[in-house]
Formats: C-alpha cells, sequence, structure tokens
C-alpha cells in the first residue's frame, strides 16, 4: 500500500450537504440555548452522585467486580446476588496470572453467554500517574491456538457512562474537565489497580464474514506485550466450560408491513441472534461524491432491528442493543441474521416481549415505537 | 499575540463548520467506522466548540484543539455509548471512487482503533508525532510505536516519512 493511495482513500470520505447542515443548525440552537443547559449541568450529577454512592456500597458488600465490567453490564445488585448464589458460570473469574519485571495482569472477570465473550483483566504495579492514559502495545487473542479477531480493548478510565447524557466519576464525583473541556480521567480504581475492558465477538472470522463455532471446551490465550517502557509478554489462558445454553423461541411473527418476519430467537443473558425471513433487497440510496455532488448507490434493506425487551414485571427496555452485527450467513439470501449484543444482562425467563424498532430517526424510544413480539 | 474570538458569532460558526466539518468527519470516521456515529461525534464536537471560552493563538492551534475534542469524543462514543461497534462495509463502500480503495480503506479501518486514529492523523492530516502526542495526551514514543504497528499490518510503503 502506497503512503499516497492510503491518504488519497481516506480523503474520499466527505460529509454530505445535508449533514453538514444539520450540524450547523444544531450548533446553532445549541449557542443559543447555553445558558439554560449551564444551569441545569450543576443539578443533574449532584443527584446521581448520591444514587451511585449507594450503588457501589452495595456491590462492594458483595464480591470485587471490576468497575468498567459492571458498568458495561449494568449489573444490579440483585441481579448479582442470584448469579453468584445460583452457581452460573455465565460470569466466571478464571483464576490466573502473569507477573512480569513488578507488572502483574489478572483476569477479573470472563462473562460467556454462549454467544458474546466480555472480559475485564486487573493490572498491578505499572505506575504511572493516574490521569495519564496507560500503554499496551498489543493485546491478542488466541483461540485454539488460532488467531482471534473482532475485539476492541481499553483501559477504564473511571468514568461512569451509566448515566449517558450526563456522566460521572466511578466513586459518584462529578466529571471534571481540563481547559479544553476534555474529561480529565482517572486510570487508577479504587484499590490502585489498572483495569482493561474488551470486548470480542467470537463467531465473525477475520474477513468480517459471520460463521458459527462453538466455544465449548475451548482454550483461551489473552498476550498483551510491552505496558509502556517495560517490555514482556503477559500470558493468560484458560477454558471455557460449562457453558450457558441458549433459549431458543421460533416465532413466524410478521413486523408490519416491512415484508420482514421474525422466525426465530436466541436468547442467551447477555446477548440474542435474531432469524428473520427477509430475503436481500437491493434499494437506491442518495450519497454524494467528493465534490459533493449528489449521486445513487445501491445498498441492501434491513429489517427493524431489535432494540428492546419487556419484562414480565413491566419494565420496559428501549437501550438493550449493544451493537453486533448483521447480514446473510453461509451464502443464503433469505434469512437475515442480526446478533446483538445487550447493555445489561438479562435472564431470558424474565422476559415477555421483544421489541423491534418502527422508526429508527428518533433518539429516545418508547415502546409504541416498536413492533412488540411476544414470547410463547 | 492576536487571540481568535471567544465566543463564535453565527458567522463565525458557520465558517468554522464549513473549514473543518470535513476534515472532523473524515477523523471521526475513522475512528467510529459508520456515518452516523461519525455525524454525531462531530456535532458534538462544534457545540463544545460555541460551549466555551476557547482562546485559540492561530487557526492551527484552532483545528489541533477541535482534533483533540473529537479524538476524545469518539473514544468516549466507543467506550459506553450505544453505538454500532462493528463496521459497516455499506458504509466504506459508498466513500470509494475507486476498487482499490474499498480495500485500502477496509484493510485501515480493520485495524484496532488506537492504531488507526494515529495513522489517519498522520498520513492523512500529515501531524509529526510530537504533534500527534500532545492531540491525543499520551508519549510520542506510544505513538512511534502504534505507527510501527499500523505501517507493519497496513505493508506501508513510505519515503517521506515525518517523525
Amino acid at each position: 500500500m502506497k503512503e499516497q493511495d492510503l491518504k488519497n482513500a481516506v480523503e474520499n470520505i466527505k460529509i454530505s450537504e445535508n449533514a453538514k447542515l444539520r450540524i450547523l443548525e444544531r450548533t446553532k440552537i445549541n449557542r443559543k440555548e447555553e445558558h439554560i443547559m449551564k444551569s441545569r449541568k450543576k443539578l443533574v450529577p449532584i443527584a446521581i452522585a448520591a444514587t451511585l454512592a449507594l450503588g457501589i456500597t452495595a456491590f462492594a458488600a458483595v464480591t470485587h467486580w471490576s468497575s468498567g465490567f459492571l458498568q458495561k453490564m449494568n449489573i444490579d445488585k440483585n441481579q448479582m446476588e442470584r448469579l453468584q448464589n445460583s452457581g452460573s458460570t455465565l460470569i466466571t473469574t478464571p483464576n490466573v496470572s502473569d507477573t512480569h519485571d513488578g507488572i502483574t495482569v489478572s483476569t477479573a472477570q470472563c462473562l460467556f453467554d454462549g454467544n458474546s465473550v466480555r472480559m475485564s483483566f486487573y493490572v498491578e504495579g505499572y505506575e504511572l500517574d493516574k490521569t495519564i492514559e496507560p500503554e499496551l502495545e498489543y493485546l491478542n487473542i488466541l483461540l485454539d491456538g488460532k488467531i482471534g479477531h473482532n475485539y476492541e480493548w481499553n483501559f477504564f478510565d473511571g468514568i461512569d457512562w451509566t448515566n449517558r447524557k450526563n456522566p460521572v466519576m466511578a466513586d459518584g464525583s462529578p466529571v471534571r474537565e481540563d481547559k479544553d473541556g476534555n474529561y480529565i480521567r482517572n486510570y487508577r480504581i479504587a484499590d490502585g489497580k489498572m483495569e482493561i475492558d474488551l470486548n470480542w465477538s467470537p463467531f465473525i472470522d477475520g474477513d468480517g464474514r459471520l460463521s458459527e463455532e462453538d466455544l465449548s471446551g475451548k482454550t483461551i490465550t489473552v498476550i498483551m506485550r510491552n505496558f509502556g517502557n517495560k517490555k514482556g509478554k503477559w500470558t493468560l489462558e484458560w477454558t471455557f466450560d460449562n457453558l450457558e445454553q441458549g433459549k431458543t423461541f421460533t416465532l413466524n411473527y410478521a413486523l408490519g408491513d416491512t415484508g420482514a418476519k421474525v422466525k426465530e430467537v436466541t436468547l442467551y443473558s447477555a446477548s440474542c441472534v435474531v432469524k428473520y425471513d427477509f430475503p436481500k433487497k437491493d434499494m437506491e440510496t442518495d450519497a454524494y461524491d467528493e465534490n459533493g455532488k449528489l449521486y445513487k448507490t445501491t445498498d441492501f434493506a434491513e429489517p427493524p432491528a431489535l432494540v428492546g425487551v419487556k419484562l414480565k414485571d413491566g419494565t420496559v427496555l428501549t437501550d438493550i442493543n449493544d451493537g453486533g452485527s448483521n447480514g446473510y450467513e453461509n451464502g443464503n439470501l433469505n434469512e437475515f441474521i442480526s446478533r446483538v449484543n445487550f447493555s445489561r444482562i438479562t435472564d431470558p425467563d424474565e422476559i415477555e416481549s421483544l421489541l423491534f424498532v418502527k422508526n429508527q430517526l428518533k433518539a429516545t424510544l418508547a415502546e409504541n415505537d416498536c413492533y412488540a413480539v411476544k414470547l410463547k | 499575540m492576536n487571540h481568535l474570538s471567544l465566543r463564535p458569532n453565527d458567522e463565525e460558526i458557520e465558517n468554522t463548520v464549513n473549514k473543518y466539518s470535513n476534515m472532523l468527519f473524515r477523523l471521526c470516521f475513522t475512528m467510529l467506522r459508520n456515518n452516523q456515529d461519525a455525524e454525531d461525534a462531530v456535532s458534538d464536537v462544534f457545540v463544545k466548540y460555541i460551549s466555551g471560552n476557547h482562546k485559540f493563538s492561530d487557526e492551527e492551534h484552532k483545528k489541533a484543539w477541535l482534533i483533540s475534542v473529537a479524538t476524545n469524543r469518539c473514544r468516549d462514543m466507543l467506550k459506553f455509548y450505544k453505538i454500532r461497534r462493528h463496521l459497516n462495509l455499506d458504509d466504506v463502500a459508498e466513500y470509494c471512487g475507486k476498487d482499490d480503495y474499498f480495500e485500502i480503506l477496509s484493510e485501515l479501518l480493520t485495524l484496532p482503533e488506537k492504531y488507526r486514529t494515529v495513522i489517519h492523523l498522520h498520513y492523512v492530516e500529515g501531524y509529526k508525532t510530537a504533534e500527534i502526542a500532545k492531540m491525543l495526551d499520551i508519549s510520542p514514543s506510544a505513538v512511534r510505536k502504534r505507527l510501527q504497528y499500523g505501517r507493519d499490518k497496513l505493508k506501508i510503503e513510505y519515503g517521506k516519512g515525518v517523525f
């Protein structure tokens, strides 16, 4: 690959004129409303801080769960106790660690629900000022010795995004900003360790294609190399076993007049797989060339996405979709498969219906913005 | 030293959006890997721009500030916002005038975020290691390592590196 080709390729990416107009409009509106936003800003974090402080105390009494992991999965105290008492293997704490040159890496938690993997690791002995972002040069995953793909990891930076519009620090205090308005982060958790959080979609291969694979009994190896100037290799290895089996529902439910039918859903505690009867259909969409000129391009249509669930106790959760993958697998162009990671742990037995979005443009969704598909 | 105005008026906002939205969108797209999230991130950057008393010594300073805010915003979105974490190949295809570009963009966007961001800032925006380090609040040696890793992965042939 030539340097100039890379530059040319990226410079082909241009914002559309419509998007630019939307941004301009939003910026100007915010400028006019700024004085209102300022006064709200001061009030909100205090209320959240009080709520969080209670929550964290309750967790601490139970066990030492990693901070970023808890926040990512929106785990509450009742769920945690239920999981601990039931002997569930949904979340495990593999007792593996590796020490080199004064730095110890250990596994904090591993969540594998039979479909998606979330992991967190503790790092001790890597000394840095708490506001400086730690450096880990490489993190690789091997599955039975073969290279894993499609994972993202980061050091937990102390910011709690439970309330996505108004984040606070993990200890409940308000997030402070530097002179440029960027959040000041804290990469050390309460006991002075650092934490690495990782999401992995093990069922997608290196070419971005979906493939079925069972992780049961397979060995996972996580290799980390070089923390800042501390050179070395840290290796953690354990085996997935006693895996949760998904709960499959055959539904054959038509989603309004969209032409999509939900054929089958397999629910796991932290993810799900939705199979639609939705033959591949190309459609024309608008795009802009490098000169801002409108042209037509083809894309394939997608069925309504799973965005939420309604629980048997009446609770409606419309923000449960935490990414995943969509597409046609194994060359079958009649069956659209959506693999969705959940933003929280949800007991499949507690779900009454699944919510599929009718209007994807709305920022905040209510139950009546969705098709509700009852599980039978 | 002449400082650019603290609180931009409508005209300044318009000029800034027109001048930098493409550059920021490219960067945010490289980090977030889909159109909609990139647009949201750019929008958030400009809201930040108008909501503080920012002093910029010149346009380069202002551009560097916008990049720094954009990279922070994207990092936050990647961590905890409800965004599409997978690579949207359809979005990539939308920007490919030549077939070769599809392959190049796909390879770049398959790199882990931290590597593709420094590759972007260095090879596309032309920033030097020290400048990137300042923008991303990491050490110059970390930038060099990330560039090295990214280059190895992408097998970039380069002759006029500016380290």
